[in-house]
């Protein structure tokens, strides 16, 4: 289980699930990398043809991050894996993702579960 | 509940407060920006849902700023904000000014005649990257790898401008307190 208490960035593989769970923050253009390199990762471990990035744990995704979101999917369309976003409504990954037109699937992580609780916006 | 209804978060002040801060010329002071937003705001109990809206808009225009604008004399940008009782306006200044590239058709009226992004399909790249400054935003492409920033302020903010000047330009933004 990831820690949502900080916004350190956090990634949690659920292979079964075929889903990737992103939490924490995504600051700086290398936590932007980071998250393309994370998710390139898991689209070669899944199974089957989907991959679900859940980003319902993530406290800030600015427009590098969404390059990177992008990025990742071209990629992964090449080796034949879509890449499924999910985040939870009335978040700020939702606003966010929702702004900028991107497809969004409900996010797993139930309302007002652990995951889903995210730290008050920090200065880190 | 309109916006007049929605009672004022309990700590922001009756007065205006300003800080005025200049930042390097840097992407990486968009996150120093954002920090310092942050702990500007934590005295003032704001709703988290507005400060989280607010750093990303600022942290937006900060980019934005770096990408498209010219650093000021001492290599930076200016970064402003005012609280009061109901609004957060953010302001991202840098020195550089529209080179031009825009001609007056393509800034008025184009966008019927010619299509979405108003261009009139000989690929003039200047043109299209000046037009921000009229607040013309192209509609985000799903596999486009930029052009989301101003739309992410555009989205967050109540209200957004931007002002160009011979000393250089100023995007302005406002962020509802009431979250």
């Amino acid at each position: 289980m990831f820690d949502t208490s900080s916004d350190d960035l956090a990634f949690e593989l659920d292979l079964p699930a075929g889903t990737l769970r992103v939490a924490g923050g995504l600051f700086t253009d290398l936590d932007a990398r980071r998250l393309e390199r994370e998710i390139n990762q898991a689209t070669t471990l899944v199974e089957g043809g989907t991959l679900v990035v859940d980003l319902a744990g993530v406290t800030f995704l600015p427009s590098t991050a969404l390059q990177s979101l992008v990025a990742a999917r071209r990629t992964a369309k090449v080796k034949g894996v879509a890449v499924a976003l999910a985040a939870t409504p009335g978040t700020l990954p939702h606003r966010v993702l929702t702004a900028v037109g991107f497809p969004l699937q409900q996010s797993a992580v139930e309302p007002g579960s652990r995951e889903s609780q995210e730290p008050p916006p920090s200065a880190s | 509940m309109s916006l007049q209804e929605r009672p004022a978060p309990a700590g922001t002040p009756h007065t205006p407060r300003t800080l005025d801060v200049s930042v390097p010329f840097a992407d990486a002071s968009a996150n120093v920006a954002r920090r310092e937003l942050i702990e500007f705001l934590e005295p003032f109990d704001v709703p988290r849902r507005a400060v989280e809206d607010a750093s990303t808009v600022l942290y937006e225009l900060v980019r934005n700023g770096v990408d498209h604008g010219r650093p000021c004399a001492d290599h930076d940008l200016e970064v402003t904000w005012t609280v009061d009782t109901e609004t957060l306006t953010l302001r991202v200044t840098d020195c550089g000014t529209a080179d031009g590239t825009c001609p007056p058709a393509c800034r008025h009226g184009a966008d019927h005649r010619h299509g979405v992004d108003g261009s009139d399909g000989t690929g003039d790249a200047g043109c299209r990257l000046e037009r921000w400054r009229l607040k013309l935003l192209e509609p985000p492409q799903l596999d486009s790898m930029r052009g989301r920033g101003l739309h992410l302020v555009d989205a967050l903010s109540a209200s957004w401008d931007v002002t160009t000047t011979q000393r250089g330009t100023t995007v302005e933004a406002v962020v509802e307190l009431a979250g």
